[in-house]
């Protein structure tokens, strides 16, 4: 059938020259349009995604204790275990800082802290730095959610004033 | 003589019939060639789909280019993520011929399957090829509209491409 097509298109070419051009174009060969139209047809997609939302579930928290005569550091653990450094008496309960990731179901987003080292101030003139770490920087929001914690190494200078020391950090969360 | 009578009238016949095809008096003999080509028919097999990739929206309208190459231009308030490819096509037919290149439908609509849709505008450099060795291949660009706010989904559409022999 589309040989036959061909064919009486180019007699048609050689008894008439004004005609501008003899076509094998698909489309005129209705016969066999269900054959090739798969082939002809191209997709074209895009994924349209949501904003991912990061709310804070848990302040990052050192606890309460006692500096010594000599300089000595605290650190939280991502999953909240405290190390206790030489010197110091670590009180009350400690926590990793812990924030919630919603986004697209089986998305994958990577996870920075923005700026790792914060200082932490009693308000007064005194301070403390804390570097902190983050429990993964790449996570795949199964279900749409995920958690990222925060942990920090607490640095206690020797003879620290007492005080309630605090300050901010800020993590950045992107899709990858 | 008598053998010169017989070819003047074989003459004679033969100037008649070819003035009843041309015109009806003072013809001329002329011969014409009659040729033909059977060509080989055209095959397009598409070997990619355009494929924006991942777009985060903004709360401003957008847009995102994806050319031949594959290379992405992200517009501006847009985040874009993910591997993208243009559309490809494979040709094949006889050899040596040039082949026009047309896309039916320059603009087509990508549907979430729902209620939201975008827009993309399709383009290609390549409006005829000559297939040496029988094949040849061509890219498909894109421009998609991302609308403001656009919402999130899985968006998708077909366009058809034309190749016709010159």
């Amino acid at each position: 059938m589309k040989r036959a097509i061909f064919l009486l298109c180019a007699f048609l070419a050689a008894g008439l020259a004004a005609m501008p051009a003899i076509a094998g174009d698909e489309d005129h060969d209705p016969v066999s349009s269900s054959r090739r139209s798969d082939a002809r047809r191209g997709e074209a997609t895009v994924q349209i995604l949501r904003s991912v939302a990061v709310t804070k579930t848990a302040n990052l928290n050192f606890g309460a204790l006692f500096a010594s005569a000599r300089a000595s550091t605290v650190r939280v653990r991502t999953n909240g275990a405290r190390v206790c450094g030489p010197g110091l008496n670590c009180l009350g309960t400690a926590s990793a800082g812990a924030f919630a990731i919603a986004g697209i179901p089986g998305e994958s987003v990577s996870v920075s802290i923005d700026d790792p080292t914060v200082t932490l101030s009693d308000g007064a003139s005194h301070a403390m730095p804390v570097t902190l770490s983050v429990s993964a920087r790449h996570l795949t929001l199964a279900g749409g959610n995920a958690t990222v914690r925060i942990g920090g190494l607490l640095k206690v200078a020797a003879n620290q004033p007492a005080g309630v020391y605090s300050g901010q950090y800020s993590i950045s969360v992107h899709y990858q | 003589m008598n053998k010169l009578i017989v070819k003047g009238l074989g003459l004679a016949g033969m100037v008649s019939a070819a003035g009843m095809i041309t015109a009806p008096a003072h013809a001329t003999s002329a011969t014409g060639d009659a040729t033909v080509k059977i060509l080989q028919a055209i095959t397009v097999a598409k070997s990619s789909d355009l494929n924006f990739g991942k777009v985060l929206a903004s709360s401003t309208a957008s847009t995102v280019a994806i050319a031949e190459s594959g290379t992405r231009t992200c517009g501006s308030g847009l985040s874009c993520y993910g591997t993208t490819t243009a559309g490809a096509f494979n040709v094949t037919g006889s050899t040596g011929e040039t082949v026009s290149v047309a896309i039916d439908n320059p603009t087509i609509t990508l549907s979430d399957g729902g209620a939201n849709a975008m827009t993309v505008a399709l383009n290609t450099s390549t409006s005829s090829m000559t297939l040496a060795g029988g094949t040849g291949s061509f890219k498909i660009a894109g421009t998609l509209n991302v609308g403001a706010n656009q919402a999130a989904g899985t968006y998708a559409g077909q366009y058809s491409v034309s190749v016709n022999y010159q």
